[in-house]
């Protein structure tokens, strides 16, 4: 073929790349108009089909699961506990716990230290226990396993503040001193240290109570004796649903030749069916349930536009993700027939920067406050896909978790939040960089070696690359150099986890609440007894003793903290506890500033126009499957 | 159309000189043949301004963002082409190309790109030219073991995975900031070119052993030796000058090709550093925006095509230009046909000029 024809046939092929891919930006959802997805009529019945892309984490074991969408799962439908959530947002006491199986809210001793709970009577497991009724031993059951160190619990450290419970774990003792049933439905707990969080703590999946094993009541953790890998497979629900083929587990079976439950495959299937128990009991004030069934598909590695593209289409109701992609936000916000199914709603979590306290130049206040200054958040937050991503965080404690107290306060503001690419935001950076040592000759430039190749950890994406190399020019505007590297989320992570490294920089870091209580985001974060050898997340060493900085082999001898506020407040309830986590917040912007907080996450959820009743929870960050319902007419 | 025969074409294609010729025929030197052969390829000549284009481009990048579009720093956001949603917006008179998924501009990101891409092809291909030189001359002059082991060690290169090494070697090499060996091999656009150009030498290699094992019997080489002359001096200095013209029709080739690798490496994140501007990392960031962003795929797309297509074109023209047997073959066709068409009476004889280069159809 001659030269020319090869040209030739070379455009002509780009032509028709051309025609066949291009059309279209944005517009036009096709999905049928149907019932309005708020007000619409509520009818019990129909199924609802949702999608993910990823698996639960632990294959459903609720003493193992540490995962968010795993805590929708349970709390919506599959296991109710001493105390839940209503699924509602931050507007509608969505933050606040309620008597689930409790008959009423928990008796607190005034030194804080007792809890006594008085259970709902004559509540019963799904089948096949549909005859075992729910009692005070089977929730120190559900401890006890929480303890057990061969099932490695995903949170047992929050219930070491119950006396013994630290004592078991050990093998130092053969029950949980600690916790008492009084009788078949009065649960005492006995504490080590007032927590004021207890009741939010006890709404938590891993204390859902485990039935005991009527082929052998004998057994210390009942159903779940002999499955320390995998109770979840074998899960006895005391929810709305249940897996589909619940009823056919065999408890009296060696536990190594029992079959798992089918509804549940894992990486493929999650299928869930009315819990006929809980329909007879008649006693749950949180959970409506309208809907006779969930069917989830698990889709590993799926692109999740695809999935977007079905909820368009009525082909799915609902993904179970935080966020989706700018083009499906653009295309639901602007398409009348899909706008009233595309949902931003306030998250629990956090982005942020962190600063190592005991690196340099992260050791001088007036640089960790100066990088405050110059941080271009409103770039970085266009760069995650606009205001849906989230709020621009003036502080660290999502706003919701400190009672709204610190509305308005943003101690490093500058004009339109863009930092240091505003010439007002450079100019606040430069006066509190030129008080800093490392500003050796005041002029607001931080010009000392130890400004230079600061090494910086980020991970690797387009969005995050980008925003790493956004923060890398906002901090050169003030002397600071960075030496970014981007990695995977594992890699990176690691190399934060450990505090033998003395990572001085890490842009990619957040934190999302266990429950609705600013205790969960100082805890670990922010609290220097929790600085961990492995798998650390107080990544500035805030509040690290002298003793841990040298361990870890840095030369400052000390860093700020406010370990002592964080126990206080710990210890307080109600108004009290709200108050003193605000106060901490001032402390930690102000006198410590390990961090540069960068947005509380939005999360958005997309919606088929087949369900009525929309509702968001706030405590999983998921569509609340136990309030919403099919419309009639397409069930 | 009657078409004038010239005793320049007639002299190109080896024939003799026409009837009538008796005037002195002025002669020509290697390179003025080639050149005259090449200027006929109106393709090639195409392809090697489109090159200049590109070149020009990449070494004027600089000079654009700084005084014709006033964005001096490539690498600079410009938010407010993103629009609430976090997506680029489109071309317009500041941004002549749009913006990219980074709120860049883009006109800038492609003119960058070029250079990233040109210095990479160019440096990758220089050094697999001069190792596959080096190792084709003395393979093919000594031969026996000599030839055997650098034969099985292209062999062993050839068989290696390339895009899994690739990979190792730039995400290793990549991450420290002292590189490999001893600093040897940094981050940057030296160790993509590193890696291009030491997995790809054994093609070139091959190419000038063949050469060589030809040459090496012909008598020139034979009277170089027994003018007592050294092995190096005969490969270099007797053989070497011989293969100019394949060496550098294949390493026209050759640059295209690695212009592709870099993108593939770029496409997979681990080619040039993120703040090195690259078509293949540009394409990658546009696959996922494609619907609604077309421009961000398109233009790098489209520069990437114009670059090989062009040093293809042009190494096409070299290749014929440079191997006179081809046009003489292709002009010994036509003569054939026009005889042909004599002998049946369907044409006049008529004189024509030499076939052009680029084959016949």
């Amino acid at each position: 073929m001659g030269k020319h024809v090869r040209v030739l046939a070379f455009v002509a092929v780009l032509a028709l790349a051309a025609a066949a891919c291009g059309g279209g930006g944005g517009g036009g959802g096709t999905g049928p108009t149907g019932p309005t997805t708020t007000g619409g009529a509520i009818k019990p019945g129909g199924t609802l089909r949702a999608w993910m892309d990823t698996d639960v984490t632990a294959a459903f074991d609720p003493q193992k699961e540490y995962f968010q969408v795993s805590f929708a799962f349970y709390r919506c439908c599959l296991l109710r506990t001493l105390l839940s959530y209503n699924g509602k947002g931050p507007d509608q006491e969505g933050d606040k716990v309620f008597p689930d199986l409790a008959a009423e809210m928990p008796t607190v001793s005034d030194d804080g230290l007792t809890w006594t709970f008085k259970l709902k009577q004559g509540l019963h497991y799904a089948p096949p226990l549909q005859d075992v009724e729910i009692t005070a031993q089977d929730f120190i059951r559900a401890m006890m396993r929480t303890a057990k160190p061969e099932v490695a619990a995903g949170y047992s450290f929050y219930y070491s503040v119950i006396e013994g419970f630290d004592d078991f774990a050990a093998g130092k003792a053969d029950t949980i001193t600690g916790m008492t049933a009084v009788d078949d439905y009065t649960l005492q707990i006995k504490l080590t240290q007032p927590a004021g969080d207890l009741g939010y703590r006890f709404a938590m999946p891993a204390t859902a109570p485990i039935p005991p094993n009527p082929a052998d009541p004998k057994a210390p953790l009942g159903v779940a004796e002999g499955h320390d890998d995998d109770y979840g497979r074998f899960l006895v629900a005391s929810g709305p649903y249940m897996f589909e083929g619940s009823e056919d587990l065999d408890f009296s079976v060696p536990a190594k030749d029992q079959e798992p439950v089918a509804g549940y495959q894992p990486d493929k299937l999650i299928s869930l069916v009315r819990n006929p128990s809980w329909v007879a009991d008649d006693q749950d004030d949180l959970r409506p349930a309208y809907v006779d069934a969930i069917s989830v598909e698990i889709c590993p590695g799926c692109e999740q536009e695809v999935a977007e593209e079905k909820v368009a289409n009525d082909e799915i109701d609902h993904i179970f993700t935080n966020g989706v992609s700018a083009q499906t936000a653009r295309k639901f916000s602007q398409d009348p027939n899909l706008q009233d199914q595309y949902f931003v709603e306030p998250g629990s979590g956090n982005y942020y920067l962190a600063m190592n306290l005991a690196v340099p130049p992260f050791d001088d206040i007036h640089v960790r406050k100066a990088v405050n200054y110059a941080v271009n958040k409103e770039g970085w937050r266009r760069l995650s896909g606009g205001e849906a991503s989230g709020e621009i965080a003036g502080y660290y404690t999502p706003p919701s978790l400190l009672g709204n107290l610190l509305e308005g306060y943003d101690p490093y503001a500058t004009p339109n939040h863009e930092g240091a690419d505003s010439p007002e935001g450079l100019q606040l950076a430069k006066q509190e960089m030129a008080q800093s040592k490392y500003d050796t000759n005041k002029d607001g430039i931080c010009d000392a070696p130890e400004c230079k190749n600061v090494l910086s950890i980020g991970v690797v994406g387009r969005v995050a690359e980008a925003q790493h190399q956004l923060i890398a020019q906002n901090l050169a505007a003030i002397g600071i150099e960075l030496d970014t590297k981007n990695f995977d989320n594992s890699t990176a992570y690691g190399k934060i986890f450990d505090p033998k490294n003395h990572i001085p920089f890490s842009v990619f870091a957040g934190w999302l609440q266990d429950y609705p209580d600013a205790y969960t985001f100082y805890f670990f974060p922010m609290y220097g007894p929790s600085i961990l050898d492995q798998y650390n997340t107080n990544y500035s060493m805030t509040g690290a003793s002298p003793e841990q900085l040298k361990k870890y082999g840095y030369e400052v001898t000390e860093v700020p903290g406010l370990n002592d506020k964080i126990d206080e407040c710990a210890a307080l309830t109600g108004d009290a506890r709200v108050q003193c986590w605000a106060e901490a917040e001032k402390i930690l912007m102000e006198d410590v500033v390990p961090i540069v907080p960068m947005i509380w996450s939005n999360v958005e959820q997309i919606i088929s126009s087949r369900i009525v009743n929309y509702t968001y929870c706030l405590f999983d960050n998921q569509m609340a499957y136990e309030q919403v319902a099919i419309a009639p007419e397409l069930q | 159309m009657a078409k004038v025969q010239t005793e320049d074409a007639r002299e190109d294609a080896g024939l003799e000189p026409s009837l009538g010729a008796g005037v002195g025929v002025e002669g020509r030197s290697p390179w003025q043949l080639f050149w005259r052969r090449f200027r006929r390829d109106r393709v090639a000549l195409v392809g090697l301004v489109l090159i200049g284009l590109m070149i020009a481009a990449a070494l004027s990048a600089g000079l654009f963002a700084r005084y014709v579009v006033h964005h001096p720093d490539v690498n600079e956001f410009h938010f407010d082409m993103l629009d609430e949603y976090g997506l680029p917006l489109g071309p317009n008179k500041e941004f002549w190309f749009g913006a990219d998924p980074q709120g860049r501009d883009l006109f800038l990101q492609v003119m960058y790109g070029a250079r990233t891409s040109l210095i990479v092809a160019f440096f990758a291909t220089g050094l697999e030219v001069v190792i596959g030189v080096v190792l084709g001359v003395i393979a093919g002059y000594f031969r026996g073991k000599v030839d055997t082991f650098i034969s099985r060690m292209m062999d062993v290169v050839l068989s290696l995975p390339v895009l899994l090494l690739a990979l190792g070697l730039v995400a290793a090499c990549g991450l420290q900031p002292q590189g490999c060996l001893g600093g040897l091999i940094k981050p940057g656009l030296l160790l993509v070119s590193y890696v291009i150009g030491l997995f790809s030498w054994p093609y070139l290699a091959r190419i000038v052993r063949g050469q060589v094992l030809s040459l090496r019997e012909k008598e020139f080489v034979e009277a170089a030796r027994a003018l007592g002359a050294s092995n190096v001096r005969i490969m270099f200095r007797e053989i070497l000058p011989n293969l100019i013209a394949p060496i550098v029709v294949y390493s026209t080739l050759l640059v295209p090709a690695n212009v592709l690798f870099e993108a593939g490496l770029s496409y997979l994140g681990i080619g040039v550093p993120i703040t090195t501007p690259s078509w293949g990392r540009q394409l990658s960031d546009a696959s996922s925006l494609f619907q609604s962003a077309w421009w961000t795929m398109f233009f790098p797309g489209l520069f990437l095509l114009i670059t090989t297509l062009a040093f293809n074109l042009v190494g096409d023209g070299l290749r014929d230009a440079l191997d006179p047997r081809a046009e003489a073959a292709a002009y010994a066709r036509k003569g054939r046909r026009r005889k042909r068409k004599e002998a049946m009476g369907e044409g006049e004889i008529v004189a024509t000029e030499p076939a052009p280069t680029g084959g016949v159809g």
